[in-house]
């Protein structure tokens, strides 16, 4: 019995006898991303840009990288990131800017080389490539925020981007942009109190970014709560005049308020202090949205003309397709349809007569504009993309419901609507008509309310707002 | 019958074994001098700290340097430390990882207070019951050796800090900008 228990004794001394005699750490600070530069000022831009791109202000964060890459020629990681953050910027641009960069990383670590193809993969769509790339340069800088947060932003879906994030935030609990991206996933799932938590500690972790009161404000003006939203509206501008989404939020809670005017003035500061020339033409799509929304049509088309000539000038074709799009719906919408069919031939011209979208507007143009004869095949080419989890087959159901109370027969607008949801702006709308045509006002008033009051107005969701100006008309 | 008896007799007579250490508590001195270290120090140092165990809770008051052999910003080897000693610290400077070093200047403090894979390795291996990183004046953190040792098991290559075993009374990194930036 001695004889064990001095084993023991010697068993327990055997570690401290293992002890190496002597010891080497190292910091974690290698764990992290480090850019290869010789220039210290293009390295602070480059950082700079990085917070201001994760802080969804690319239009500064574009500034910086451009002039990181200004300052180090060789300085690829801060073209790509130029490439992935400039807002004007089309997709092959982008590609071909990123595609540079990569180019001209011959010394870059392996971080900065799979980050850089990881984030080629994303501007190219291919979210799953990405994933994996973001995912290896995570393992290779484990101790990373920046890597882990654009891990966690190339999810797919909120429900997988709220798990990732919360990851990021468990490992990493200041890292203010993941409280941001995390907010609005959680919105999304319908977890309003988890979102506002989370956005309200976003701002208290980035009380200079002025993306942090815009979210908050954004957040706020969903809850309906619009003058605390524009106080953090203002808070954002204040904090820099050209964060040009503060005065898009803010003009969006005027409209809501019945302030158009105001509004209009917002849209109008948004476009002086706008970034680029092509984002100032999508403002002035907001800014005709907002006439049309107070029934100001020949405002409202004037401002699309206005918007059409800019997109011309600036030799952005994709982007004339779409506001000659805007143009045909807006015609069909305010009566008039004498230029439907020659704003979607001028769309067609350069989308092709093909294109989801073009079928889509060409579909709802002619069934809002009353052309029945030419609205049923085109809703029929429409109904042919349809797929159970997209909007299409949802929105042929919209068209055809449009049309059965055209020509009076609400019941079987009703039962065009059966299944869909109706949350849907239009959905409510129609169905909102179809209780007017039988008599049924206080229900018909409470659905016209409903997509009124929406407090999520988006000037740049057209869709959405011509429910709004549709719903208006009913008289409940 | 006999198997619950022999149980209940194993259970009874067994001496309680007092666990190792689990909470590590730094001497208000000694924690006042350790600041001051860590905020001025630009290269990885290695010290052993001293003091007693009360239980559960360990309170270090000193320290005593082994033998430096090498320190970097980013690495450093010293000698062992004795095996009396209740925890060894080290540093991960905070200096130097902007400019020419080509990391994030606006690195958060709270973000390096975590073991590297050499950390984990070195200290699942070392005597001292508890492991403390400092990063600058106000940050540092800490782990048992238990929990060393499981990071260890799993070949892990970085431990973040521990909920509860962590002090940072820095909120958020600095600022990026300034008013030249714009």
């Amino acid at each position: 019995m001695k004889g064990l228990r001095s084993g023991i004794l010697l068993l327990a001394l055997l570690p401290a006898a293992l002890v190496a005699q002597q010891v080497t750490v190292a910091s974690s600070a290698p764990q992290r991303l480090r850019v290869t530069t010789t220039n210290d000022e293009a390295a602070r831009q480059f950082w700079a840009g990085v917070t201001d791109a994760r802080n969804i202000f690319f239009s500064r964060a574009t500034s910086h990288f451009d002039r990181a890459a200004t300052l180090d020629g060789n300085f690829g990681l801060a073209r790509v990131m130029h490439g992935w953050a400039t807002p004007d910027l089309t997709t092959d641009q982008r590609k071909a800017e990123i595609d540079r960069g990569i180019a001209s990383m011959s010394s870059a670590s392996t971080g900065e080389l799979v980050t850089a193809l990881a984030l080629r993969e994303f501007v190219a769509g291919n979210r799953r490539q990405a994933r994996e790339l973001f995912t290896t340069a995570s393992n290779l800088l484990p101790g990373d925020p920046n890597i882990a947060f654009f891990t966690a932003f190339a999810q797919d879906g909120p429900a997988t981007g709220i798990a990732a994030l919360r990851a990021v935030i468990e490992r990493f609990p200041d890292d203010a942009p993941s409280y941001n991206m995390l907010a609005y996933n959680l919105w999304q799932t319908g977890d309003r109190d988890g979102a506002i938590t989370a956005v309200k500690k976003y701002v208290e972790l980035a009380p200079d970014q002025p993306n942090s009161h815009d979210s908050y404000a954004e957040l706020l003006q969903w809850e309906g709560r619009f003058s605390d939203a524009q106080t953090h509206y203002a808070r954002a501008v204040q904090l820099d005049s050209s964060f040009s989404e503060a005065y898009i939020g803010s003009a969006e809670v005027l409209q809501l308020s019945g302030r158009g005017a105001e509004a209009r003035r917002q849209i109008q500061q948004a476009i002086t202090h706008s970034p680029s020339k092509v984002i100032a033409v999508d403002y002035s799509r907001d800014l005709a949205r907002s006439f049309l929304m107070d029934g100001l049509v020949k405002e409202g088309m004037d401002q699309f003309a206005n918007a059409l000539r800019d997109a011309q000038t600036l030799n952005r074709p994709k982007l004339v397709a779409q506001i000659h799009q805007d143009m045909a719906f807006a015609d069909a919408q305010s009566g008039r349809g004498t230029a439907i069919a020659s704003h979607l031939a001028a769309a067609a011209q350069t989308v092709g007569a093909d294109d989801p979208m073009q079928v889509e507007l060409t579909a709802a143009a002619y069934t809002v504009g009353g052309d029945i004869n030419v609205a049923r095949p085109a809703i029929q080419k429409f109904a042919a993309l349809a797929q159970p989890d997209n909007q299409y087959a949802t929105r042929a159901s919209i068209m055809r419901a449009i049309i059965a109370l055209r020509e009076n027969k609400p019941a079987e607008a009703l039962t065009q609507l059966a299944g869909a949801p109706l949350d849907d702006p239009w959905v409510r709308t129609l169905t909102a008509e179809c209780y007017m045509a039988a008599g049924n006002l206080a229900d018909a008033r409470a659905l016209k309310n409903q997509v009124l009051n929406d407090p999520q107005l988006n000037f740049s969701d057209g869709y959405n707002i011509a429910a709004r100006i549709r719903a208006a008309k009913i008289k409940a | 019958m006999i198997d619950l008896l022999s149980i209940l007799v194993l259970a009874t007579s067994s001496p309680t074994l007092p666990g190792p250490p689990v909470r590590l508590v730094l001497d208000p001195s000694l924690h006042a001098r350790l600041g001051v270290l860590a905020g001025g120090l630009r290269t990885e140092v290695v010290l052993c700290l001293t003091g007693s165990s009360d239980g559960p809770t360990t309170v270090a008051t000193g320290f005593l340097m082994p033998e430096p052999k090498a320190s970097s910003a980013e690495q450093a080897t010293f000698g062992s430390c004795p095996t009396t000693s209740v925890a060894m610290w080290h540093n991960h400077p905070l200096e130097g990882l902007g400019g020419t070093g080509g990391g994030d200047p606006n690195t958060n403090p709270r973000d390096l207070c975590a073991l590297s894979e050499t950390d984990i390795r070195t200290a699942a291996h070392a005597a001292a019951p508890f492991v403390v990183i400092a990063v600058d004046a106000n940050t540092w953190c800490w782990w048992s050796h238990d929990q060393i040792a499981k990071l260890d098991a799993q070949h892990a290559l970085r431990g973040d800090p521990v909920s509860g075993q962590i002090e940072s009374l820095t909120l958020a990194g600095p600022r990026p900008y300034t008013a030249d930036m714009h």
